[in-house]
């Protein structure tokens, strides 16, 4: 055999073709993308009007080396399977084809929002950038509900299949919450917000004026034998009722003023607080529920083989569902009250303006905060590190002091309180909910959470505004029917599936355990 | 009255009869070392004695009190803390976090950091790579971090089980020295081994287990010259 045709046998060749070919695709999406932007910026007019020659042939340069880069992968791709088929069998083949394939479905959704955009610069304002707020918003409300998946898989290793309905019963716990208000107003929000914040504001500061630091050093040394008391403990017990009184008066105080000498922030502010109250309201009946789930229908089968807890969780689903249809009956909607009610036109450049729905806002704002607090819980708490200790092992764990029965049902409700939030927020966007809405965007949750790598915190925060992003915005990238939207995002939990059996974020250490 | 007391007791793994009716006890300010071959049961009478398993029969007593049927975090909190077989140190914490683990169960919050500063002072290398997460460092040093993440705790009684298993031979000099140490700083402990000799050249006294059975006790110099021992564990014949 010559020399040459040797070379040629690529079998024999000592190389890693999984790797190149994983980069070589990556330098196409990379390529892909770049011409996507760069044709958006120059069509939208962002960077002055009439293109010279030289942007215009930049692009075609990009677009000629688009194709030939698709056309070399086909050969190559054709080489690899041909000379390894023999070699390896199929699988390693089925895996590069679906990489290329995977590729090629980029480079053609690539290729189609370069030409809806350039046939019709106003389809910015008029679609994808309102495609855009949508997915934002809808990853908002999956990662909330995602991390709930991912909390409890950490410290359990089980899906808490229920987790869909512990969202939609936040959803009811936040519109008694709203009809409660509604009613004490007389039909008004407003005025009932405004009633009902005569009591809650002085309360919230007369728990202010309390020394919470001193409680708490108090809560910390109780049952210790070594510390000794603080000498200055008597005259806070004496001081408390004093301080109590005086916040309920200058938090009554600060109310009324407010009424008097700025009418427009005391009612902004009084809606403020009912609404807070009712988002905590449906956090706290997520709470709840979540808790007595874990007590009646998980931790009597904590010892028992992995699947049983989760057909426990899918009869929970389901009962959950039945009796809320039950107790319920069908259909509820929230009525916004006018602060949160419309949107915000958005400039963009001069293209014109995109509609951005408040309570949108609100769920993006409120959900990145809340995982920002979440995150600092489990990193910087002395529970969130007893949590993480759980993860890893719990006998250990229990060694060391922790009450193991208790941080697991510290997990669910804190997912549980993230659910709640995301039940009332999605309530106030969408209006209408009933018993089972909570049954797909758990699903999808759980798909983000998967996607993102279960069992990891920022995977799924990731993974949820990802699934809302792609749920968006892939229909139109691939232009196929907005219809198709949850087969994209399967088809995504699929793809992930095969390609990174842990998720994007997921590691090793939680695929061992598994 | 005995620091920590254990009367008969039984323990089972399913059918498996683990403990056939252990008795020992352990004294305020002694190391007591309960050595046996692989299998003998140490390893289960630490963990019944930390309510990690459950004895059928029988009763733990911490000086004088019966703590057998409290949670295993309640009984931390008593102050009797094992650092289990296999050291168990938590890969994905810090070093520092490992030992702030150690101290959960405790409420006097103020002593906590001179704690840390005595297991930085006994374990310079831990304090050098306090930021690392714990699945990173080497055997010798998750040992340590090991003994020193139950030191956090301020143990009335501490437990050590096995913590010589894996070890270079300087490294095994190191730990029984710090063993020692610990003790002459007035902590109680109960040491199970493998390693007989070390542990006998260590100890006050020492207990001898087989098959879920005490067949000797006696303090550590006589064990060490009894026939028995010396064929069976000392490797001598
Ligand atoms: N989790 C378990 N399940 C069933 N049997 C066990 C378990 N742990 C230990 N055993 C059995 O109990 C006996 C004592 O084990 P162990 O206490 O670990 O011994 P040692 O620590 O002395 O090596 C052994 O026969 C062992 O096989
Ligand atoms: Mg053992």
């Amino acid at each position: 055999m010559s020399h040459f045709t040797q070379a040629l046998r690529l079998d024999r060749l000592d190389l890693d073709y999984d790797r190149i070919s994983g980069q070589y695709f990556g330098f196409g999406a990379v390529l892909a993308t770049l011409r996507m932007l760069w044709v958006i910026a120059r069509t939208s007019e962002l960077f002055g009007s009439s293109p010279d020659a030289f942007y215009q042939s930049f692009e075609d340069g990009l677009g000629i080396l688009l194709w030939a880069y698709a056309v070399t992968g086909l050969v190559g791709v054709g080489l690899v399977l041909v000379a390894r088929s023999r070699a390896e069998g199929t699988t390693a083949n089925t895996r590069l084809l679906i990489n290329y394939l995977g590729v090629l479905l980029f480079l053609v959704a690539s290729l189609r929002v370069v030409n809806v955009v350039t046939s019709d610069p106003k389809l910015f304002t008029d679609y994808w950038g309102r495609q855009l707020v949508n997915g934002l918003v809808l990853g908002g409300v999956y990662a909330l509900v995602a991390l709930g998946y991912t909390l409890v898989y950490g410290v359990l290793f089980m899906i808490n299949f229920a987790h869909g309905e512990v969202l939609i019963l936040g959803s009811f716990g936040g519109w008694f919450a709203w009809k409660y208000v509604f009613e004490l107003g007389n039909e008004s929000f407003e005025v009932g917000a405004a009633m009902l914040s005569t009591v809650l504001v002085p309360v919230l500061f007369a728990v202010l004026f309390l020394p919470l630091e001193a409680l708490a050093e108090r809560f910390n040394q109780r049952g210790s034998t070594t510390a000794e008391v603080s000498g200055s403990w008597g005259v806070t017990l004496i001081s408390l009722p004093l301080r109590l009184i005086a916040g309920a008066i200058i938090g009554f105080g600060v109310l009324k003023a407010l009424g008097g000498y700025a009418p427009h922030v005391y009612w902004d502010l009084t809606t403020i607080v009912a609404l807070v109250f009712i988002v905590l309201v449906g956090m706290i009946a997520s709470m709840l529920v979540a808790i007595a789930l874990e007590r009646i229908a998980y931790r009597p089968l904590r010892g028992a083989p992995r699947l049983t807890p989760l057909i426990s969780a899918i009869g929970a689903s389901f009962f959950l569902q039945q009796a809320m249809l039950n107790v319920f009956g069908q259909e509820y909607s929230y009525e916004r009250p006018p602060l949160i009610d419309g949107n915000i036109d958005v400039q963009i450049g001069d293209m014109g303006t995109v509609p951005v729905p408040k309570t949108g806002i609100i769920i993006v704002v409120v959900s990145l905060a809340m995982m920002v607090f979440l995150y600092l819980f489990i990193q910087r708490s002395k529970t969130g590190r007893a949590m993480r200790a759980v993860a890893e092992d719990k006998s250990t764990a229990a060694l060391m002091g922790v009450n193991v029965d208790r941080v697991i049902v510290v997990t669910f409700a804190l997912g549980a309180l993230l659910a709640g939030a995301a039940g009332v927020m999605r309530g106030f966007h969408d209006r209408i909910f009933k018993y089972n809405s909570g049954f797909t965007p758990g699903l999808k949750a759980f798909t983000a959470a998967v996607v993102g790598g279960i069992g990891s915190i920022p995977g799924a925060m990731f993974g949820g505004f990802f699934l809302g992003l792609v749920e968006a915005l892939g229909p139109g990238m691939l232009g196929i029917p907005t219809e198709y939207k949850d087969v994209i995002a399967f088809s995504l939990l699929v793809l992930v599936l095969i390609f990174r059996p842990t998720g994007i974020f997921g590691d090793l250490a939680s695929e061992k355990k598994v | 009255m005995a620091l920590l007391e254990v009367e008969n007791i039984h323990t089972y793994y399913g059918k498996i009869h683990a403990l056939k009716g252990v008795s020992l006890f352990v004294e305020e300010g002694e190391i007591v070392t309960l050595i046996g071959g692989n299998g003998a049961g140490k390893s289960t009478s630490l963990n019944t004695i930390c309510g990690i398993v459950r004895a059928a029969e029988g009763r733990v007593l911490l000086a004088g009190e019966d703590i057998t049927q409290l949670p295993a975090h309640t009984i931390v909190e008593r102050g009797v803390v094992q650092s289990p077989e296999g050291r168990k140190i938590f890969q994905r914490l810090t070093v520092m976090e490992n030992l702030e683990m150690g101290a959960y169960a405790r409420r006097d919050t103020r002593t906590i950091a001179a704690d840390m500063d005595f297991v930085f002072e006994t374990f310079p290398r831990l304090k050098e790579r306090q930021k690392q997460s714990g699945g990173t460092l080497s055997g010798g040093e998750q040992q340590m971090l090991a003994i020193g993440r139950a030191l956090m705790s301020r143990p009335r009684v501490l437990l050590l089980d096995e913590p010589s298993m894996g070890l270079a031979p300087l490294l095994v000099q190191d730990i029984f020295r710090i063993v020692k140490y610990l003790n002459q700083n007035g902590t109680t402990i109960l040491l199970v081994e493998q390693n007989a000799l070390m542990a006998l050249a260590v100890a006050h006294r020492g207990y001898v287990l087989q098959t879920g059975n005490i067949i000797l006790a006696d303090d550590a110099a006589s064990l060490r010259q009894n026939e028995m021992v010396r064929a069976a564990y000392l490797g001598e014949h």
